[in-house]
């Protein structure tokens, strides 16, 4: 007799899962899919970034690096992330193989030891570099990687966007929930809130000067990222951005990432 | 590396660094035909308040000057005549095809607690000094010359207080590595590191340690070699490597902390090829990443890099150094590692014969982490390893049956703070090798490196001999 009440118990687990693909859930993944699709055919890009990181006395520490991206047909990103400064790190490189949902493929080259160490990636919620930013701020944006909802719109500072939110999928991520504000006309994001395990208010990342390439990809040329909690902030400035470079699977191998500088 | 041959290699090296230094700047030239026109950046079209008690300034700004064609957002207001941006910072890109300078100082300070004693009879006595000095440089040069042409040199001299054998030099690299599609061609001198695991690197052979350096093996000196290599998605990375000029293993002299009870004469060394140093050593290695698995399967043959040493006597049957022996071996080594979550398991295992009896060792074990423990910004790694070497042949090393246990504490801060503390554990007897360090950067710039290390031999443990050299060191580092 027991016995038959399990799938009515399953059915019942079932339901509030269900009922949660509302019409805001839809319209907040049809935003995403759509700013998705508008940076998809990129093929690849470099970029150098500077880090600024502040302390709450408004210290200053920086960090230069380079950046190579390849765009992947049906999987994640492939990243070179090398850096140049400060200099007793010059050389260390990072090679990610990013999958979506599933863990990413992660080895780092430290140049002193000519070692290449495969190392965990599931530190998404760990800071980069000492800085503001996690990991996962930083690693490739998959559609698959949160649901989504549909907040409202709302200007910001003047421009209407859609606020959407949206819930990271992967148990390690550091966020409960992330509220993004999109621009209508471009789907750029101009401001990320994010909420820590706790559900408070962690972060607030505002990117700016944009600028546009090849006609259809836009780029932030930069990121003011700043921590509530502790009044720390990090600047990251993007420049040199060059699309279709002509990069390609082999020069993001484990091989190669001994031969970056 | 004898004088002659190092002021050779040096011309040698200087000469092809000039033809390539032309070559760059052809290259240079053309680039600067292809800059573009950029219009200049509009100002912000939208300026959020930032909650930031600092708020972000614009004066860490590059400019786009080297970087494809963009269009600004709302730039309606484009300027003419604003194409001065040939001055403007250059890229990382151009900054290798010039030439990139970079290395290291370092001031370093050991200190000696305890009085040394030998353990051996009549041995010549050792030294009671309770402070060394030294100074080390390590200069670096960095140059992309064709788009898959790179050359890195990279030199390194030590000047010590009180051991002759640690004031030494070395061509860590010199290297020239070109690159086509799958293919890569090296030749020059050039460090190669291969395996896992943490608490030793038995796989690893092409180097020679740089033992005067640091007891750790974890520095080598640069080998002479000629490699390619071949890498595919699917079938992983095949490598062959042809060496010659295999250096000896230079020893702590007999001035220096901690030293063998007896002195290595390297003077006094015996190859077992008929061709001595000039030997040609081949190596092969293939590896490859699949799922979770990184795997590597290696093979080398040619001269030993750890000799064999057996004592020398004088006239009235005393021993009064030891004598290094060079034997041609083959080796196969297999290394694995399994990366799930937060857990690395490794084990890396040789067979190695022609050095007396055939013998296998193995390293094995794992490192887990845990991020952010309690939401601080600390990570705590926690190592464990066991060995297992089964050699009896002469060779001088320390772990032969021991575990490792380690535990390792970094600070995701600005200064990169880490705090590592290992042990070696003797599975038979006990004995224990203790090492603590501690190092964070300060600036930009600056780094201190602070360490421990202690000995905590049983009888007749190899130990034995170090069991009055626990030190303190401290180095100070300027990067540029």
């Amino acid at each position: 007799m027991k016995r038959s009440f399990a799938p009515f118990v399953l059915v019942a687990m079932l339901v509030p899962t269900l009922a949660f693909a509302g019409p805001a859930e839809d319209k907040g993944l049809e935003i995403a899919t759509e700013a998705d699709r508008r940076d998809t055919g990129f093929g690849d890009t470099t970029s150098d970034m500077l880090m600024v990181l502040r302390n709450k006395r408004g210290q200053e520490s920086r960090r230069e690096l380079e950046i190579r991206t390849l765009e992947v047909d049906g999987d994640g990103d492939k990243s070179l992330t090398i850096f140049h400064s400060p200099r007793d790190v010059r050389g260390t490189a990072l090679l990610t193989y990013s999958h979506g949902v599933k863990a990413d493929d992660q080895w780092l080259y430290l140049p002193a030891l000519r070692r290449v160490k495969r190392i965990a990636s599931n530190n998404k919620s760990g800071p980069f570099m000492g800085s503001e930013f996690a990991y996962e701020d930083l690693s490739s944006q998959e559609i698959e990687k949160y649901t989504y909802k549909y907040i409202k719109d709302e200007k910001v500072g003047g421009i209407d966007c859609f606020l959407i939110e949206r819930y990271p999928v992967d148990k390690d991520s550091g966020y409960t929930k992330q509220q993004a504000w999109l621009d209508k006309d471009e789907y750029r994001a101009r401001k990320i809130d994010y909420y820590d395990r706790k559900g408070q208010l962690l972060k607030t990342l505002t990117p700016t000067k944009y600028g546009k390439f090849l006609g259809k990809y836009w780029r932030a040329h930069k990121m003011h990222m700043v921590n509530h909690q502790t009044a720390k902030s990090t600047d990251l400035v993007w420049s040199k951005f060059k699309f279709k470079t002509g990069l390609k699977d082999d020069d993001f191998t484990r091989t190669r990432l001994t031969q970056v500088l | 590396m004898p004088v002659p041959m190092t002021l050779w290699f040096l011309t040698a090296l200087l000469c092809l660094g000039g033809t390539a230094r032309a070559l760059a700047q052809d290259v240079e030239a053309e680039a600067d035909q292809e800059v573009r026109e950029l219009q200049e950046p509009a100002p912000e079209a939208v300026e959020l308040e930032m909650t930031s008690p600092t708020t972000a300034t614009d004066e860490v700004e590059w400019e786009d000057s080297a970087g494809d064609e963009v269009e600004w957002e709302d730039s309606g207001e484009a300027k003419e005549g604003d194409e001065d941006h040939e001055e403007g910072p250059e890229t990382f890109g151009d900054r290798f095809k010039r030439g990139d300078l970079f290395g290291y100082f370092d001031a370093q300070a050991r200190f000696f607690p305890q009085i040394a004693t030998s353990p051996v009879p009549g041995a010549p006595p050792l030294n009671n000094y309770w402070f060394n000095g030294s100074l080390a440089w390590e200069p670096g040069f960095f140059m992309n010359v064709t788009d898959n042409m790179n050359f890195e040199l990279i030199l390194f001299g030590r000047i010590d207080q009180n051991d002759r054998n640690r004031t030494h030099g070395d061509i860590r690299e010199g290297f020239f590595e070109l690159f086509f599609d799958e293919w890569t061609l090296g030749f020059g001198i050039h460090k190669v590191f291969w395996g896992v695991t943490e608490s030793r690197h038995l796989v690893d052979i092409i180097n020679q340690t740089d033992l005067v350096e640091d007891f750790d093996t974890d520095i080598k000196l640069g080998q002479a070699m000629v490699t390619t290599s071949y890498t595919s998605d699917k079938a992983g990375a095949f490598s062959l490597y042809v060496m010659s000029w295999a250096r000896p293993l230079v020893f702590p002299g007999p001035q220096g902390r901690p030293t063998l009870p007896l002195p290595v004469d390297n003077d006094l060394r015996v190859y077992e090829s008929r061709m001595k140093q000039g030997q040609i050593d081949t190596a092969f290695r293939w590896s490859h990443a699949m799922a979770g698995f990184d795997w590597g399967l290696s093979y080398f043959f040619g001269t030993a890099r750890e000799p064999q040493l057996f004592p020398v006597t004088d006239a009235g049957g005393n021993p009064f150094a030891l004598q290094p022996f060079y034997a041609l071996i083959h080796q196969g080594g297999l290394d694995v590692q399994y990366t799930v979550e937060s857990w690395l398991l490794k084990v890396e295992s040789i067979v190695r014969g022609g050095q007396g009896p055939t013998f296998g060792a193995v390293t094995g074990g794992f490192e887990y982490t845990f991020y952010q423990v309690s939401g601080s910004i600390v990570d705590v790694g926690l190592i464990l390893e066991y060995s297992y070497d089964g050699r009896d042949n002469n060779t001088f090393i320390l772990f032969d049956n021991d575990f490792f246990t380690g535990v390792r504490l970094s600070l995701s801060d600005v200064g990169s703070t880490e705090f590592l503390v290992g042990s070696f554990i003797d599975a038979k007897d006990g004995s224990v090798f203790i090492a603590a360090e501690a190092s964070r950067r300060f600036g930009d710039s600056w780094k201190i490196l602070l360490e421990g290390r202690g000995y905590i031999p049983q009888a007749n443990n190899v130990l034995q001999a170090f069991q009055n050299d626990a030190q303190i060191q401290v180095d100070i580092e300027y990067h540029y």
